[in-house]
């Protein structure tokens, strides 16, 4: 018997680890630990005002602090029956857009490449392709800049309230942003095209369940509709009865699953399920690039190329909301305050990383009686061990030696982007049987 | 020269300081070529150190956090708090409030993979940290010319414009006493004003943003002239200068109290050896009479009080007045026909002849000492003073009102017997009391200048008497009068029993 084992991962935000045993290359068992400590914050979420709740919830995680923010800020006012501005839902729709692209950014060129250009860290990559990293470094700080002049500042925003913003960017701002995206066309082509020359890991047969906001007419990162890649879609409020939670004595997420099988939500999904609402503009380039893309991206290792499709996407979606702000009058101070001061929502929201579900009880005084999170790491680390089964299996019968097939599985683990910070706030726990204490693997 | 080796840690956090470095872009390109970056578990950078400087983000909340943090301690030359989760406690501190059944409400029936540890929080209370980096997240603007600071081989000291973040050791003004923390300080002056009406210690120096409070020289408070009367210790709305807490000299004292009774249980020879012996809380006067307003009652509560400090553990509750053992100590010395003395009512009164008065130092005689042989005792003092010269546990009357309010409630207890100090002789005429700083100086001042009383002085540092001393909490001054009634109630219960 053979045993694997990856700890701590590197190149992903936070610390978890993998595990996996084998029999005569057969996986008896795969397991994608997260040692982290308990973080407790759908606790202390109770009892805070909701004005609270978006300050404290972006704090879960600093890559993706922007879709927390807003996650939350969805299901508040869902809860309280507030109807947004169409300014305020482009403003903040932009916002995503910055905040995803730094966050692709981050991943694609500072985490993920180096796996394929062949180095073992992103340093030894910055000093044999300064090229690359000077890329993705401009782009992150484009991302950042959309993100600081909608919401105040990169990480940890400000402006995005319960009901509007607290303040607004100036015209000229606005102007500002516009130029300095069609300037940093060429970026976001370059980063198309090395998508695409890269070597992607021969596996099939992964898992192919994908999940995400279903896509009226467009390429959706808000919405209150989820589609899951079988057809089914269902209302984010009823996402009980569709996602079906189980427990790991090992993890401290909990596992979820939708018609029994595990599912990805990510780039992937997204571009699997809305690929075809895409912008002209992405649609354009991807023609004049003569790439030979194919409608279905299977294996979980071009997740890279979907990120490379989707940055590319952020830079076309921005640029016609840029467009739409400047052409509309523009109002600024309004916050709509909420007729009620009770009520339940979920708000929905697509993270880089995929599919981000908050929910909250707002009871007496506006204060929050119940909270629950549910993470893109947490639904992703199913279909993790999933994939890592698959790719053990093929690669062992290929007769790989052990140190390249631990390699394999760290590249595969990153592709999926896991956001450990954001997984462990989730749910930390190990659900005991009836009363009894279950033991805590680890 | 070789490059400095840097490091990143993540503790339990968001990971968005780590972020704030690659926010600085080709900044931290040009960080990256000054110095060598070895440890970053973001840029699968991994290394066993030893490391120059290590910067670390969030909070200790596991075993295994704390294990992580010594050791990075041990390893680094220069240890970094970076933002607000590692400076202050942050967001991720609130988990410190929540107890088991916050989280059995919450999570059900639940047992926590990596269970938080009870005092979980910020850096420094495990490890010393040497630069402290605030904000949430922290700002990229001082974590670059910090870094650029160390790189260029600056030692960065507190007060330098450049640099708006303190250096640790330099952010406290220590003293055996009393001690101020400038990052807790507000600048509000009040400490400054109550001293100047004392001995003047502390007083406002440096200009604009670089003002502190602080002694001359930031002298230690013992070699300043400070007489530790702890007055500023009750004025300041801050907590930022504050007295010697020995309260938990206390919880340890009932702690090994409860071991050895529970040891006792089981073994015959044990549990002999400590029947005999019994805890004790001498309690003075002025400070029985400050418990009852701490918990809305009016009137003496020095029953309530006896039953309070019995649950707590102790075994003999005595009452004891101060002033009647300081007049008679003078008593006792002075025989018929000798000199008048000075009769200092603590450490602090002794202090204040010696620096200001040393040419009368002749005249003055000892400290009263609190003569308790016993091991197992501790003395309730309405003054931070006598902490500067103990052998038992004093604790003020603010820390055994904390004491009590965090374990049972005050006005549900029933009313309990107590004993009082009965010894000694009858108070000698001849010895005159002498209240405040003011009056004392003016006394000495008369005997400097040759004109002798026949009369020994005592000397009783606080201008509001023991009523309003450094230990005490804090008052109104027209509620002043009410405190005082109760005291002298009580202290004719003390010497009626004599």
């Amino acid at each position: 018997m053979k045993v694997l084992e990856i700890s701590p991962m590197e190149r992903i935000v936070g610390h978890t680890r993998l595990f996996v045993e084998l029999d005569d290359g057969i996986v008896k068992e795969a397991r994608f630990e997260i040692p982290e400590d308990a973080r407790f914050f759908e606790a202390f979420l109770v009892g805070r005002r909701y004005e609270e709740v978006p300050e404290i919830t972006s704090r879960i995680c600093g890559t993706c602090n922007v879709n927390h923010r807003i996650a939350a800020l969805r299901a508040i006012e869902k809860a309280l029956g507030i109807e947004n501005s169409r300014q305020t839902e482009m403003l903040r729709e932009l916002a995503i857009c910055g905040s995803n692209l730094q966050s692709t950014a981050l991943h694609f060129f500072f985490l993920a490449l180096p796996d394929y250009l062949g180095f073992r860290n992103t340093l030894e990559m910055a000093s044999k392709c300064p090229e690359e990293i000077a890329r993705g470094f401009r782009l992150k700080s484009l991302g950042n800049l959309i993100v600081e002049a909608i919401a105040g500042r990169a990480i940890h925003t400000i402006a995005m309230v319960v009901g509007g913003f607290t303040s607004y960017p100036s015209r000229g701002r606005l102007i500002g942003l516009t130029k300095a995206l069609k300037e940093a066309e060429g970026d976001f082509l370059k980063a198309l095209e090395l998508a695409t020359s890269l070597e992607f890991p021969r596996a099939k047969g992964f898992n192919q369940t994908h999940m995400c906001i279903k896509g009226d007419g467009d390429y959706a990162y808000n919405g209150d509709f989820v589609q899951v890649s079988d057809g089914r879609v269902f209302r984010s409020e009823e996402y009980r009865n569709f996602l079906e939670e189980s427990v790991v004595p090992y993890a401290s997420t909990k596992r979820y699953k939708v018609g029994g099988s595990c599912f990805y939500v990510g780039s992937r999904a997204r571009f699997n399920i809305n690929g075809s609402f895409l912008g002209e503009r992405v649609k354009k380039a991807i023609g004049s690039l003569n790439l030979n893309l194919r409608p279905r991206l299977d294996s979980p290792f071009e997740n890279l190329l979907a990120k490379a499709i989707e940055l590319l996407h952020y830079y076309d979606k921005s640029l016609s909301i840029l467009e739409e702000l400047l052409d509309r009058r523009y109002i600024d101070n309004m916050i709509i305050t909420p007729t009620r001061t009770k009520g339940e929502g979920v708000g929905s929201t697509e993270a880089t990383r995929g599919l981000l579900i908050h929910e909250y009880e707002i009871g007496e005084g506006g204060r929050i009686d119940y909270a629950n999170i549910i993470t893109p790491t947490a639904m992703n680390s199913g279909h993790i061990e999933d994939s890592v089964k698959v790719l053990v299996s093929q690669l062992s019968g290929e007769g790989k030696a052990h140190e390249d097939l631990k390699l394999e599985l760290e590249k595969l683990i990153r592709t999926y982007d896991p956001c450990i910070s954001c997984a462990t706030h989730a749910i930390q726990v190990i659900l005991s049987e009836e009363g009894k204490e279950a033991n805590s693997l680890g | 020269m070789e490059k400095k080796k840097i490091a990143f840690f993540q503790l339990g956090d968001c990971g968005g300081d780590e972020l704030e470095f690659l926010n600085l872009d080709g900044r931290a390109l040009y960080l990256l070529k000054r110095a060598k970056l070895v440890q970053s578990t973001l840029l699968g950078l991994k290394d066993d150190g030893p490391y120059d400087i290590a910067l670390v983000e969030g909070i200790v909340a596991s075993e295994e956090d704390l294990k992580k943090i010594k050791e990075i301690r041990a390893k680094s030359k220069v240890l970094v708090a970076l933002g607000s989760c590692a400076t202050l406690g942050g967001l991720p501190g609130l988990k410190r409030n929540a107890s088991d059944e916050d989280i059995r409400s919450i999570y059900g029936n639940v047992r926590l993979k990596n269970p938080p540890i009870d005092n979980l929080g910020p850096l420094d209370l495990f490890v010393k940290v040497d630069y402290y980096l605030h904000g949430c997240p922290v700002d990229k603007e001082e974590l670059f010319s910090l870094l650029k600071g160390i790189l260029d081989g600056l030692e960065i000291r507190q007060g330098e414009k450049r640099f708006p973040f303190l250096k640790a050791s330099q952010m406290e003004l220590p003293g055996s006493v009393i001690s101020l923390l400038q990052d807790k300080c507000i600048l509000c002056g009040r400490c400054v004003e109550i001293c100047s009406r004392v001995v003047s210690a502390i007083g406002m120096v440096n200009r604009g943003f670089n003002t502190m409070v602080s002694t001359p020289f930031k002298l230690n408070f013992d070699e300043s002239s400070c007489i530790s009367c702890g007055l500023c210790t009750v004025y300041c709305p801050a907590a930022a200068i504050i007295a010697r807490d020995d309260s938990r000299h206390v919880e340890e004292l009932l702690k090994s109290k409860l071991e050895k009774k529970g040891k006792g249980k089981g073994g015959g020879r044990g549990s002999e050896e400590n029947e005999g012996k019994l805890l004790k809380a001498f309690v003075e006067v002025e400070a029985a009479a400050a418990i009852g307003e701490a918990f809305g009652l009016d009137g003496v509560q020095m029953g309530r009080l006896a039953s309070a400090l019995r649950l707590l553990g102790f075994d003999d509750i005595i009452l004891v007045s101060w002033k009647e053992m300081v007049l008679r100590h003078g008593a006792s010395i002075q025989k018929e026909g000798s000199p008048a003395m000075l009769i200092p009512c603590s450490e602090a009164a002794k202090k204040f002849v010696e620096i200001s008065y040393p040419e009368l130092l002749g005249m003055m005689t000892e400290v009263p000492k609190i003569r308790v042989d016993d091991q197992g005792a501790i003395w309730i003092a309405p003054c931070t003073s006598k902490k500067l010269d103990a052998r038992i546990p004093i604790v003020t009357t603010r820390e055994i009102i904390r004491l009590i309010r965090s374990r049972m409630e005050f006005k549900e207890l029933e009313e309990g017997g107590y004993k009082v100090l009965s010894e000694g002789l009858g108070i000698s005429g001849r010895v005159r009391i002498v209240q405040g700083i003011p009056s004392i100086r003016e006394e000495l001042e008369k005997i400097q200048g040759g004109r002798y009383s026949m009369e020994s002085l005592a000397l009783f540092v606080c201008s509001e008497g023991c009523v309003g001393g450094g230990g005490q909490p804090p008052i109104d001054i027209d509620r002043l009068p009410g405190r005082r009634s109760i005291a002298s109630e009580l202290e004719a219960l003390s010497v009626k029993a004599l």
